[in-house]
Parts: structure tokens; sequence; C-alpha cells
């Protein structure tokens, strides 16, 4: 199957993955995807925390870096982390884009340049500002906390159709997959268009090496049937993240070609603390998240806020406590505000990887990170003191879900992986425009920018082919 | 009797002592050997990478020796631990990561332990 039946193979069908599929689809180029996850959809997504961290991560849930300090979230679904993300849309600005300039000379991160695509995502994607007046308590206690500390917050968008909140319907479910498809994740938005344009999709199909030859790239991978099976493509894009396309280009030899494979590794650390109140918040009904923060001082201090919460498991590892203490705290869940500072970490990671594929992450905190994180949970206390909290318990295990770089785009070969043309260095068949390229840490939603730039690099990469 | 196509009976006999210490039980929460802990386990240790699940084989296999107390003591060491920076703490927080991750996992996802108090439908 798949010899040089396809123009182009992209692994994996996450964001980037599944814009670049419907884009090229549509130019008219018949595409191939990869991907190593299930396949799920709105009727079979996993009804359990155990089930969905099981069958929808990596690693059975959570991967960790080599100190064990910080938890990593990486996907594994057709669908990539659209299907288990809150869907925000933010388009970067100038600070976040003149900073990408700076490390990587491509004088195309910029507005002028990012807009048009970022505009042309949004005509694949219905999307909503969270409707407020469907607020739950949680999102209560943040708006009403930045009020009284005199901080600037805005309301979320969300790549959402309509969620329906009067029937009930909570977007704490929708974390292992939206059932009333509401949520625009890829898998019944883009990667279905790509899907009717004549785009396959081959799932679970887990890639373990690529090599260029001068007339094609060969895949080697494991197929659905647990079979091994090499796939000949014209053209490759890696499109699996930044720890999946490294691995892969660490595991296919491209170590020593590129010497900045696997670097400049970011992650923007998540804190969540929990504010204890003595009347219920239900901070697991509705709009999981409603507001962000939106004040000037904490992005020059490296730091943004969400109300955000999570299922009864997620929570549970956040707490300190062991046994009946543990369990006293937990029946409290109801009671429970929950603020995260997100963390834009200057500290750049390593990508590793064992001869087997998994991957060593090696990232910590800098004093200048340490510091963010400081100021973010000193302002996160501010609020809960404001607003009444009886207890405030700082979560003891940061997650690292926005996983940036490793392939960094960059003018020069020897300090990036991806060229100005989303084209590795020196090789003429092997693309990527993923979150796996970005330079540094933009302390902003990412999701939004890999679709701008996954429709950026599909109009350069056909332009190419052809 | 439980069982499990990735753990034999000594190993499972651990993770019900592990998670009596971690879920005791309280007057509203059954206590983890009161529910149905297992009934979905091997969907968790299926999905783990294959070193990790021996790891935890091995883990299991020796704590299963242990009485109940000194597998409270040894979690409480564990957890102590964990709390020391840098890579002296590491095999510790990997320790108590893995073990409260799979017992809460275990626990916490079963709707007759949450459905009372917390399950929004």
């Amino acid at each position: 199957m798949g010899n040089k039946n396809f123009d182009i193979t992209i692994v994996g069908s996450g964001v980037s993955g599944s814009f670049l599929a419907q884009d090229l689809a549509r130019g008219g180029m018949k595409v191939l995807v990869l991907e190593a996850g299930f396949h799920f959809g709105p009727k079979t997504y996993p009804k359990d925390e155990l089930t969905a961290n099981s069958k929808l991560y990596w690693g059975g849930g959570v991967e960790l870096n080599t100190t064990a300090t910080l938890g990593i979230l990486r996907p594994k679904t057709v669908g990539g982390g659209s299907v288990v993300n809150q869907a925000l849309l933010d388009r970067f600005d100038e600070d976040a884009l003149s900073s990408w300039r700076d490390a990587s000379e491509v004088s195309f991160l910029n507005k002028d340049d990012l807009d048009p695509f970022y505009d042309s995502a949004l005509k694949d994607l219905a999307t909503q500002k969270i409707p407020v007046e469907h607020q739950n308590g949680n999102a209560r206690i943040f708006a009403s906390g930045f009020q009284k500390c005199n901080y600037k917050l805005d309301v979320l968008t969300r790549a959402q159709k309509d969620c329906r909140y009067h029937e009930g319907n909570h977007c704490i479910n929708c974390l292992a997959g939206c059932p009333i498809e509401s949520k625009q994740s890829m898998n019944i938005t883009t990667l279905k268009n790509a899907e009717k344009l004549g785009t396959v999709v081959r799932a679970p199909f887990r890639v373990l090496k690529i090599e260029e030859k001068n007339e094609a790239i060969e895949i080697y991978g494991i197929n659905e049937f647990g079979g091994a099976e090499k796939i000949i493509s014209p053209q490759i894009i890696l499109a699996s993240g930044a720890i999946g396309n490294t691995v892969l280009l660490l595991n296919s030899g491209y170590e020593k070609k590129l010497p900045a494979l696997g670097k400049n590794f970011y992650t923007h650390p998540q804190y969540m603390m929990l504010g204890v109140y003595k009347e219920k918040v239900n901070a697991h009904l509705g709009p999981l998240q409603t507001y962000k923060s939106n004040d000037p001082s904490f992005r020059k201090k490296g730091f943004k806020l969400e109300n955000v919460f999570a299922p009864p498991v997620a929570i549970s590892m956040l707490l300190p406590q062991m046994g009946k203490e543990h369990l006293h705290l937990m029946e409290k869940y109801t009671n429970m505000a929950c603020i995260e500072v997100c963390v834009r970490d200057t500290n750049p990671g390593t990508i590793k990887a064992t001869k087997a594929g998994k991957p060593i992450i090696q990232k910590e905190l800098n004093k200048t990170d340490l510091e963010r994180k400081k100021d973010g949970i000193e302002t996160i206390y501010n609020i809960f003191h404001a607003t009444g909290a009886k207890e405030i318990i700082e979560g003891i295990f940061p997650i690292g879900l926005h996983l940036m770089g490793g392939c960094n785009i960059g003018v020069d070969g020897s300090r990036s992986v991806v060229n100005p043309d989303f084209q590795l260095h020196n090789s003429r068949r092997i693309f990527c425009a993923d979150s796996s390229i970005f330079p540094n840490a933009p302390g902003i939603n990412p999701s939004f920018t890999i679709m701008a730039l996954s429709q950026m690099a599909a109009t350069k990469i056909s332009g190419k082919i052809k | 009797m439980i069982y499990s196509r990735f753990l034999n009976q000594r190993e499972l006999c651990a993770i019900k002592k592990i998670g009596e210490v971690l879920c005791p039980g309280t007057t509203n929460l059954p206590s983890f050997s009161k529910t149905d802990w297992s009934h979905n386990a091997d969907t968790v240790f299926e999905a783990l990478p294959s070193d990790d699940l021996a790891g935890l084989k091995i883990l299991l296999w020796l704590l299963s020796f242990l009485p109940l107390s000194f597998i409270s003591v040894f979690l409480k060491f564990i957890f102590s631990g964990a709390e020391i920076k840098g890579l002296l703490g590491t095999p510790f927080r990997l320790i108590k990561v893995g073990l409260t991750g799979l017992i809460y996992t275990l626990y916490y996802s079963q709707e007759r332990v949450t459905t009372p108090w917390i399950k929004p439908n």
C-alpha cells in the first residue's frame, strides 16, 4: 500500500497535519496521513478518565521529564491535541512574533504576513466567545478576583459551534473528546474535509524511521495490523509535534546533519492552584474555561492566568496529602475553584530518544522561569484571598501541554532545523510546520498559530512541489 | 478472584494494599478495596510503555511481601523523598507519580466513587 500512489505523506493528524492535509487536498494533491493513535469520534470517545488517559495519550496518560518534576501531556489520537484541548484561539502579539524573528531571522513571522492565514483558518472552524451568561462558579470567582485586585481580563475565544449549556452539557467531558460535536476538533472538521477530497487516513500507524533517497522518502513503521510496513512517498511532512517529530528524526539518524535537532524545547509549564470555598463552586459544570488574563503587567512579567478545572484523577494528582487527609480534601471537589499560571519559559529543554523510540526529555526551570512562576502564584493567592477562599492549595504536579520546539525554524542551519520554506535544512523532501518549529515560547496558546503556519506552509509546499 | 492479563496475583495483591493506604475510605468515600478497582485495570497496563510496566511489576512484587503498616511507612518515605530537589529526589518522584497515578486512576475513574458527589451527568 502507498507505493507512490500518493503525492505526499503527512505523519500526524493533529492541528497541523489536518490543516495541511485539507489545504493540500484542496490543491489537488493525493495525501496520505499516518497517525500513531486510534480513531475515535463523538459516539466512541472514552467515557471515563481511566480510558481517556490510557487511550488518548502517549505513555499511558503522562510522560515525565528526566527529574520527574514535570508531567508532559502528549495526545495520541486521530485529531491530536484538538480532541483533548479546550480549543482556545489566540493570535500572537508583536512581543511573541518579534522574539521569534530575533531568534530565527525569518522575516515572515510578523502580523501582516500571518493575519491572512489566521483569517483563513477561521473559515474552516466555527468560533464563539465563551457565553458569559453561562459562566460557572469558577469563572465568577476569577472575574470577581480580577475586579477586586484591579487586574485586566478577557473572555476566551474557542473553536466551538454550540455547546448548548442549557441542556446540561459540560465541557469537562470534552477533555476526552466532545461528544456533542460542538468543539471543532480536527477529526470532525479539517481532516474530515480532507478525507472528502480523497485523503487517506491510516490509524494506528506508528512511523519509526524515515530514509530520504534521491527519488523518494522511505517510511518504515508498524501498521494497523501490528506488522512492519514500508511506504514510499515522494514527499513527507512531519506533523507529530515537538516530541514526535524530534524522536523520529533522531531515530532516523539526523542528529549529525542537524546540530540543533532536539534543542530549544519549551512547554509553557502550567501550575494549577486550588482555592477551597465555603459555598459550592461547581467548577466542573458548564464551560470549563471562560476567562484569561489580559493584563499588560502579567505579560511583561512572563506569565498568564486562566480559569480551568479538571476531572477527579487529575485534581487528585495535584494534592500533596495521602490517605484520609487526601480523601477529605477530594470530598471538597465541588467547593474548589481553580486558576492556573502558565509560565512563558525561557530555559530551553532538550529532547533525546532511546533506541526504542522513547523520548528522554530534559527540561528544567531557570531562575527567570522560577521568578515568573512565583509572580503568577502570588497573583493567584491575591485573587483567592480577595474572593474569600478558606484554603489555598498549590498543586504539586506541574504539566507541560504546549509542546514546542525541537525542530526550530531559522535561517542558519547550524542553529535551526527547518528553513523558512518549512523544509528541513539540506533536505528536498522533508517538511515540517507544526509546533516543533517554534523558535521559543510565545507565552500564548499556540493552537491558532499552528493553524496559520500550517496553512502558510501548505501554500509554500504545494508551490514547491508543482 | 481478580484476573489480569499483565499482572500476577501477588502483584495485584500489592495494588490492593497500596490502594488501601492511599485511599482508606471516609464516611462518604469507599475504601479502595471495597471498589471495583480491577474492572478496567488492564486498560491502564496495556497503555504503559513496556519498560515502565516491567519496572512497575518489580516494585509491586517487592511491595507484596510487606504488611499494610510497612507499606504505609514506605509510602510516607517516598512522599518525603519526592520533596528532595534535583537528581537525588528523582527516583522518589518517579515511584510517587507511578503509584499515585495508578491508584488514583483506578479509584477516581469509577462512577461508584465519584457519582454521588461530583459527576455532572
